[in-house]
């Protein structure tokens, strides 16, 4: 908050005559000009704080807090405005420092510079920030505004502040200029968060007294008022962000819950489906239980996925390599070789059907003849539910499987993968896998052409041409 | 003292008779008390430089809360969005912190 670095501030503004002398050196420039020299004062259309009279070091003091309080915090950022009795000090404090140091020697040293950080909080800054002062106000930059006949308004601001200060203090200095208003926005925010309003009303009440009573009862009011509505507005605004927080985690909570609701009822659908589909194969054995179609019908079922299957096989698993990071900005990669797509998934399921597979399931689910893996945004799906890595492709088939499957050119690429990309990839050997039925295809029932006329015959594939 | 108490009555005030804010001025609420809290903390440290005025108080803060609400609604016509709003957050906090260091620095003098 306190002064930026004086380099800095020269560095970054152009001087704006390109003959004019470098500025001089912050500690030299202190030796302000002596009181009978005009003193370099900026435009007072620009500036008009700087042609405002200073308060009187004999003004009632507009703070009755004790003198080593106000001026001590006052120093860092309030803007300069008139010298401080010892500028001409060698050795600035910084801005920090400055305000115990002052504070220190309002207790201990004269009693008319007490006086004078009483009446007005703006002579101390002097002391403070005279070199970032300096720096803001190169007195390069206003070779013009030297000259008094110009700026008679700033010779005649200067002649009321030797005035004052003469009067009481020998060695006083005139006003300094104001730092230019060419001055960096931000800079000024940082160096003067404080509206410089408090300071003019300050200024103003110094020079007209207290105002009356009637008018300091009437500002309280006022003042009560305002304070009252910014503690309703904090409130308001709190109850605000409190009742609408709910809102977005509420719809997002409803659709999480909805989703997990149905997927549920989902769930128990097919586990009926499943059970009466148990209770069909029951009754259709015993109906068929001589007939020698019914081994075969199994072994069709076994195949098309529709019922559970048990027996020895080999089990994939893959699953993508660790994310890599930004080991600067913690993002991760935009291109990850390592993910699992969903065209691996693909290509490993039909290398397993290839090496006469009978059964597979990823993840537990398993896949038919019509099956589909496909990925929508950065998820897998397997016939439209999601997988989630690791990927388990279980698979049911000769006693071999594992170890073809390692050798096959789809085993080996992906061996390559996972020493390339850090994938993983095993195939082991299982025995006793038990996968589920697939999804139920359901039933898809032929239905006659439009009759282009009632003579035609009638079709026989009006009955049902079922889909077991 | 006072202060301190018509503060409190404002938020009882609002914690009593919680209002519903239409929803046309709901985009401005936030911004709106930064604007009030830049006001408070400037407030504070006036006070404690000794130099507080009621008429420059009132009029800080009921600007402040104009201001800012209407440049969120301009950088809403503008079509700029939340950027506006941005600079005035980022000016007002500016302000905040340093009003807050100086109050800082006068309660702790550190």
């Amino acid at each position: 908050m306190s002064s930026p670095p004086p380099d800095d501030a020269e560095v970054t503004r152009p001087l704006p005559r390109p003959d004019a002398s470098p500025p001089p050196d912050p500690e030299t420039t202190v030796a302000l000009p002596r009181p009978d020299e005009p003193p370099a004062a900026s435009d007072p259309q620009d500036d008009p704080q700087a042609t405002r009279p200073l308060p009187r070091p004999e003004a009632p003091a507009a703070d009755p807090s004790p003198a080593d309080s106000s001026p001590a915090d006052n120093v860092a950022d309030v803007e300069p405005v008139r010298p401080w009795p010892h500028a001409e000090e060698p050795g600035h404090p910084p801005a920090d420092q400055a305000g115990d140091r002052t504070g220190e020697k309002a207790a201990d040293d004269a009693p008319a510079e007490q006086a004078v950080s009483r009446a007005h909080d703006a002579p101390v800054s002097q002391a403070a920030g005279p070199a970032e002062h300096l720096a803001a106000a190169d007195p390069a930059e206003h070779p013009a505004a030297a000259d008094p006949a110009e700026h008679p308004a700033a010779a005649k601001h200067f002649e009321r502040a030797t005035d004052t200060a003469g009067d009481e203090q020998p060695d006083a200095k005139p006003a300094r200029p104001r730092p230019s208003v060419s001055i960096d926005l931000l800079a000024d925010l940082f160096r003067n968060p404080l509206d410089p309003g408090y300071e003019a009303a300050a200024r103003r009440r110094a020079e007209r007294g207290e105002p009356p009573a009637w008018a300091r009862r009437g500002g309280r009011a006022v003042r009560t008022v305002a304070l009252v509505l910014v503690g309703f507005l904090l409130v308001v605004a709190y109850q605000q962000v409190v009742a609408s927080e709910p809102q977005t985690t509420q719809a997002r909570d409803d659709l999480a819950k909805e989703v997990a609701d149905r997927r549920a009822e989902a769930d128990g659908l097919a586990k009926d489906a499943e059970r009466l589909r148990g209770d069909v194969n029951r009754r259709r054995d015993e109906a068929l239980a001589a007939d020698p179609e019914l081994a075969r019908l199994r072994d069709l079922e076994a195949r098309a996925g529709l019922t559970r299957m048990t027996g020895d096989g080999a089990m994939v698993k893959l699953s993508p390599a660790a994310a890599k990071r930004d080991p600067v900005t913690g993002q991760t990669a935009e291109e990850d070789p390592g993910r699992v797509l969903d065209r691996d998934l693909q290509e490993i399921v039909n290398a397993l059907w290839q090496l006469h597979a009978e059964a597979i399931a990823i993840n537990g689910q398993r896949l038919t003849a019509t099956s589909t893996i496909r990925s929508a945004g950065g998820a897998i799906l397997v016939d439209f539910r999601p997988v989630t890595p690791p990927y388990e492709v279980s698979a049911i088939g000769p006693d071999d499987l594992d170890k073809k499957m390692s050798s096959s050119a789809t085993g080996r690429k992906f061996q390559r993968f996972a020493s390339l990309y850090g994938m993983q990839f095993e195939v082991r050997a299982r025995e006793g896998l038990v996968l589920p039925a697939g999804a139920d295809p359901g039933l898809r029932y032929a239905t006659p052409p439009p009759q282009p006329s009632p003579s035609a015959p009638v079709s026989p594939s009006t009955s049902p041409s079922g889909g077991r | 003292m006072a202060a301190v108490l018509a503060l409190a009555a404002g938020v009882v005030l609002g914690l009593l008779f919680p209002p519903t804010v239409p929803v046309l001025l709901q985009p401005y609420l936030p911004i709106a008390v930064v604007a009030a809290l830049d006001a408070l903390f400037g407030g504070i440290r006036a006070k404690l430089d000794g130099i507080f005025d009621d008429k420059q108080f009132v009029v800080s803060f009921v600007s402040n809360v104009l201001v800012a609400a209407f440049i969120v609604y301009l950088g809403d016509q503008l079509g700029v969005g939340g950027q506006l709003s941005t600079g005035v957050v980022v000016v007002l906090g500016v302000r905040i912190f340093g009003n807050v260091a100086a109050i800082r620095r006068h309660l702790f003098r550190a």
